[in-house]
């Protein structure tokens, strides 16, 4: 062991004496501690580049945590933003409607009848009665088919069985309203003295005694001339989405 | 003590001899370091100690000379010199010529390797260890294999030759 040591000693001392040298004398820029600062960092760029590596994924993972998160309440809120705008507007139209109406929830889509409907969660019990008319904010819907106690069915504008006696807001003429096959609301037969153009206006004509007059349809998407020249075939763009219906409004009055 | 002292001596003239005609042997960037030649041959030849000695001194010469950092070549070539004695010691007998070249390209590039950390820094690091440490190096390397061929006479030179044992191209490790 002694000797060992012995062998050691003078190395020691050399190294030593040198390195004290080498502090002593390095530049006042402290260049030298400059430079084993570089070369630690080169040697030690590869563990420093995995823990950063490790820690980005981990960042990474949390962030995308709290995105679907975030991504999720947006769309909560969103959603209640779009309910709220609804009922609203529902609200507004109930307090400044001429009608006394009555607001219902759509509970159900149905075609289980023979005809193309929705079911309400209001019935006889709250005064419902058959024929009459459903409304939105938007426009006429259709009327009630069938009543329950608690429900009623209502028959859409859409259902090809759905006659609704219409008029163009601009020049008055009217005809019958109905749907093809394919859920596309026409006007057949009008006589005009004015040509309809697109864009106008297509309401509820009052006629027949079901519907209210003067409530909005639709709008003319496009016009046809028939053959005899003096009558038109109107396709109707309606105003109401059938697809989007969560509440409506049934007419249990004309006049308040 | 005398003989170390002419080492010591022989040393410093290769040293100067470097110092001074260095800028006629430098090609591109590579230069080669006779002293290190010259001590790694010692080295071979007196053992541990004596290349350590001898180490510090001419290494310490050289950074006074250089106007370096002090300690810088006093550090490393002691160090290379005293380690590489450890090393072979008990190991074997004799060395090639193309083994002594290895060797000696081994220990100057890990010189230079090292002595750069004290001078360039950053990126220049990279090209200092491309167009300078390893040229010198293999450079170096190639004026050992001249080292061993050349006929000195003077005593004090002769002893720092490395012995040439059975044929022209072994020479002999220390004891």
């Amino acid at each position: 062991m002694n000797s060992v040591i012995k062998r050691f000693i003078p190395w020691l001392l050399v190294s030593g004496f040198s390195v004290g040298l080498i502090l002593t004398h390095q530049d006042s820029s402290g260049a030298l501690g400059a430079r084993l600062s570089d070369a630690v960092s080169i040697a030690g760029w590869p563990a420093a580049a995995s823990v950063r590596l490790i820690s980005l994924w981990s960042e990474n993972r949390r962030l995308r945590k709290i995105l679907a998160e975030r991504s999720f309440e947006t769309a909560q809120i969103e959603q209640l933003l779009q309910e709220n705008d609804r009922l609203r507007r529902m609200l507004e139209f109930q307090v400044k409607s001429p009608f006394n109406i009555l607001a219902a929830e759509v509970i159900a889509a149905t075609t289980d009848i023979g005809i193309v409907g929705l079911i309400i969660d209001r019935g006889y019990g709250q005064g419902l009665a058959n024929n009459m008319a459903v409304i939105t904010c938007d426009g006429l819907v259709g009327r009630i088919y069938r009543v329950s106690e608690f429900s009623a069915t209502v028959q859409l504008l859409t259902d090809p069985n759905m006659g609704v006696a219409a008029r163009l807001a601009r020049g008055g003429e009217g005809g019958i309203l109905h749907s093809n096959a394919t859920g596309r609301l026409r006007l057949d037969g009008v006589h005009t003295s004015t040509p309809p153009e697109i864009g106008d206006s297509v309401l509820t004509s009052g006629a027949g005694g079901i519907f209210p007059p003067n409530i909005l349809i639709g709008w003319v998407e496009k016009i046809e001339p028939s053959s005899e020249g003096w009558l038109f075939k109107i396709e109707v763009m309606p105003s109401v989405n059938f697809t989007h219906l969560e509440e409506v409004f049934v007419v249990r009055k004309i006049y308040r | 003590m005398i003989n170390f002292l002419k080492l010591v001596a022989a040393g410093l003239a290769v040293l100067i001899l470097q110092m001074t005609v260095s800028q006629l042997l430098t090609i591109g960037g590579a230069r080669p370091d006779i002293l290190l030649i010259f001590l790694l041959a010692a080295t071979l030849r007196y053992g541990r100690r004596t290349g350590l000695w001898a180490g510090f001194f001419l290494g310490l010469a050289q950074d006074a000379l250089s106007l370096g950092t002090l300690g810088v070549f006093a550090l490393l070539k002691s160090n290379i010199c005293f380690w590489i004695a450890v090393w072979l010691e008990g190991r074997i007998g004799t060395m090639s010529a193309g083994w002594w070249m290895i060797f000696v390209s081994s220990a100057a590039l890990l010189q230079n390797i090292i002595a750069g950390l004290f001078y360039v820094s950053g990126m220049e690091y990279l090209n200092y260890l491309l167009w300078i440490a390893v040229p010198s190096a293999l450079y170096t390397s190639l004026i050992a294999f001249i080292w061993i061929l050349a006929p000195f006479k003077r005593s004090f030179v002769r002893a720092v030759k490395p012995t040439i044992q059975r044929s022209s191209r072994m020479m002999r490790l220390p004891h």
